[in-house]
């Protein structure tokens, strides 16, 4: 024991003495149950932190695939920045199934595929034979005026020029090949 | 068999189809717990009728069976609902049977009231005497046409309301057209005999198509009103509605557009406004009194042209506002009026008139949609039906 032991109360017994430390103590002691599991907890969050940290495989592995994958401090920023945009990207993600949707089904209604096709060939096959039957038409009406034109080879020789007829013998020079190869 | 349902929706039209699908979209919750109640055994895409008249489709294509169209986890109750009870939350079928709702969806269409016409139940199918207001006598229309070797040929349009108010004059042009086609335009005086007061509503569409009835030298006489027809004698007799007066015409060949009303259980029940159609919101949808009870579609009392297309639009503004009224949050989705009539002048050409609840253009393409257009017909013909079978019945255009 200290000479100041003898003489005078130790400072912290005096400063126990205080009604606001005694109730902070009193206040803490109750409070200890808590505060003990609080610490554990923690503690057990700082292990497992440390043991990951230790596990080199594990960390070797996350490093590898932050590594391998773009996440980068851009990554991150842009992740904030998708958060901010949820709503709007929903919108579009919700037209694009929508669109999905509508495809899928005409995809699988025979009865609309049906439809489609006999509607194209309606119209091409109108068309086609609406210019044929105006070309034809108009053919006849030609010969008809040139009724009385007289033909000599050399109107033959300018014919061969043409390049429609040009055309035309190419096709036959080339079907002919074909038919000899056969 | 299950009676109570969270939602209930009567007529599975292109309304009803419509309504449910959207809901089932948005959350499988709904799953088993909607019911769909229409007595039909084929759900019908009516659109296609013009162009089936007018012999440039085939009727088969405008008609599915209602099982086919029925979305996955919706209940089919195959009857006809005769009453209402809207403060008990119930409705009763022709087979007596009671079902319950939490909410009730009211869309059984508009009636056709064949029986309005004198004489027109007994002749239809012949003499002449042709309507493409039904699958059953809609191919004689175009036999009618196709075999028309001139003469009197009268289109009607009737003193009601109607489905698609331009499809009356759209066969008219069709036809037109096939008598120059097949050469008998010269011998034939085309007519329109309508009880409204002008080729149509809107102004900027009214101007362009009567500058197609000058080209193709058609006679109108407005405000006057089909009341009977005699098939034998090929006689028609119509009203002025101005004056009073009756007159008789004779005719080689007439295509009625039959007068029409909101369905009768409808209109006998406490849900029905004035008219006899569903008294709702012009722009919730919801009903004036129930507020668990929404109406859409050609039954209701929305003061705007009854069409498909406007369907399109007032579908996801019920299904949203079910939706809200569940959440308990408040009704946000809204109808303006929006309405569409894709008005065929010929067999490659269409005015595709769209507009609002104040008779203003409301287009969605980007170029003047008042000029006849062949891309617009195509639309029509060819994509049109294949949108309403995949898309709008399918709850997502
Ligand atoms: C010739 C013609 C041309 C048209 N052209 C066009 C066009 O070009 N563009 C366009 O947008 N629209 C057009 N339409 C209009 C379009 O077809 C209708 O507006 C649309 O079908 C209305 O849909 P809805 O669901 O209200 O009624 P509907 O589709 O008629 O369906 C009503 C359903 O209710 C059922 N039902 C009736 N009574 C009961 C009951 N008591 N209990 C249970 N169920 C019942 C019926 O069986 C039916 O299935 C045209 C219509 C016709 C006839």
């Amino acid at each position: 024991m200290t000479r100041q032991a003898e003489g005078h109360e130790p400072r912290w017994a005096e400063t126990m003495k205080h009604p606001e430390v005694q109730e902070s103590m009193t206040y803490l002691l109750r409070k200890l149950p808590e505060i003990q599991a609080a610490v554990e907890s923690l503690d057990q969050i700082v292990q497992f932190g440390q043991q990951t940290f230790q596990d080199r495989k594990s960390m070797d592995y996350l490093e590898d695939q932050i590594s391998l994958s773009s996440i980068d401090q851009e990554s991150i920023e842009a992740f904030v920045k998708l958060i901010g945009k949820i709503p709007v990207l929903l919108k579009l993600v919700e037209r694009i199934e929508e669109m999905a949707t509508f495809a899928e089904s005409v995809w699988n209604d025979r009865e609309s595929l049906a439809y489609m096709s006999s509607s194209i060939s309606q119209n091409t096959l109108t068309q086609k034979s609406k210019e044929l039957w105006e070309k034809a038409d108009h053919i006849q009406a030609l010969a008809e005026q040139n009724k009385d034109e007289h033909i000599s080879i050399f109107t033959v020789m300018k014919w061969m020029k043409d390049p429609s007829v040009q055309k035309s013998l190419r096709y036959a020079k080339a079907t002919l090949q074909v038919m000899n190869n056969k | 068999m299950k009676s109570h349902f969270r939602i209930l929706i009567i007529g599975a039209g292109s309304a009803g189809i419509s309504v449910a699908s959207r809901l089932l979209r948005h959350s499988s919750a709904f799953k088993h717990d909607i019911a769909l109640i229409d007595p039909a055994e084929h759900h019908f895409y009516q659109p296609l009728w013009t162009l089936v008249g007018g012999g440039a489709a085939k009727k088969e294509f405008s008609k599915r069976e209602m099982e086919s169209v029925i979305p996955f986890g919706t209940h089919h109750i195959q009857q006809s609902v005769i009453a209402f009870d809207p403060d008990n939350n119930q409705v009763r079928t022709e087979e007596g049977q009671i079902i319950s709702y939490d909410f009730l969806v009211v869309a059984p269409g508009i009636e056709i009231n064949w029986d309005g016409i004198k004489g027109l139940k007994e002749t239809l199918g012949k003499n002449g005497v042709c309507s493409n207001y039904s699958y059953e006598h809609v191919d004689y229309t175009w036999e009618t046409i196709r075999n028309f070797k001139g003469g009197k040929a009268v289109f009607t349009h009737p003193d009601s309301p109607v489905k698609c108010g331009g499809a009356p004059q759209k066969i008219m042009y069709l036809a037109e057209e096939a008598f120059s086609l097949h050469g008998v335009r010269n011998q034939t005086e085309v007519t329109f005999n309508s009880a409204n007061p002008g080729i149509f509503d809107v102004e900027e569409y009214k101007r362009a198509l009567e500058g197609v009835i000058d080209r193709k030298q058609i006679k109108t006489n407005f405000r006057t009103n089909l009341t009977e027809v005699r098939g034998k004698e090929k006689e028609a007799v119509f009203e002025n509605l101005d004056t009073g007066e009756t007159f008789t015409t004779s005719f080689d060949m007439i295509h009625v557009t039959p007068p029409m009303r909101a369905p009768s259980f409808l209109a006998d029940s406490s849900l029905a406004g004035d008219g006899g159609w569903i008294d709702v919101h012009k722009h919730t949808l919801q009903h004036a009194k129930y507020a668990n009870v929404f109406g859409l579609g050609d039954a209701s009392n929305l003061p705007t042209s009854k069409t498909g297309a406007a369907i399109r639009k007032q579908a996801p503004v019920v299904a949203n506002n079910i939706l809200s009224l569940l959440k308990g949050s408040p009704m946000e989705a809204f109808y303006d009026g929006y309405t569409s009539c894709p008005i065929v002048t010929g067999y490659r050409s269409l005015i595709l008139a769209e507009f609002d609840y104040f008779k203003m253009p409301k287009e969605s393409m980007p170029f003047n949609q008042a000029k006849e257009r062949q891309s617009m017909y195509h639309l029509k013909k060819d994509f049109l039906p294949i949108i309403y079978w995949n898309g709008m019945l399918k709850g997502v255009m």
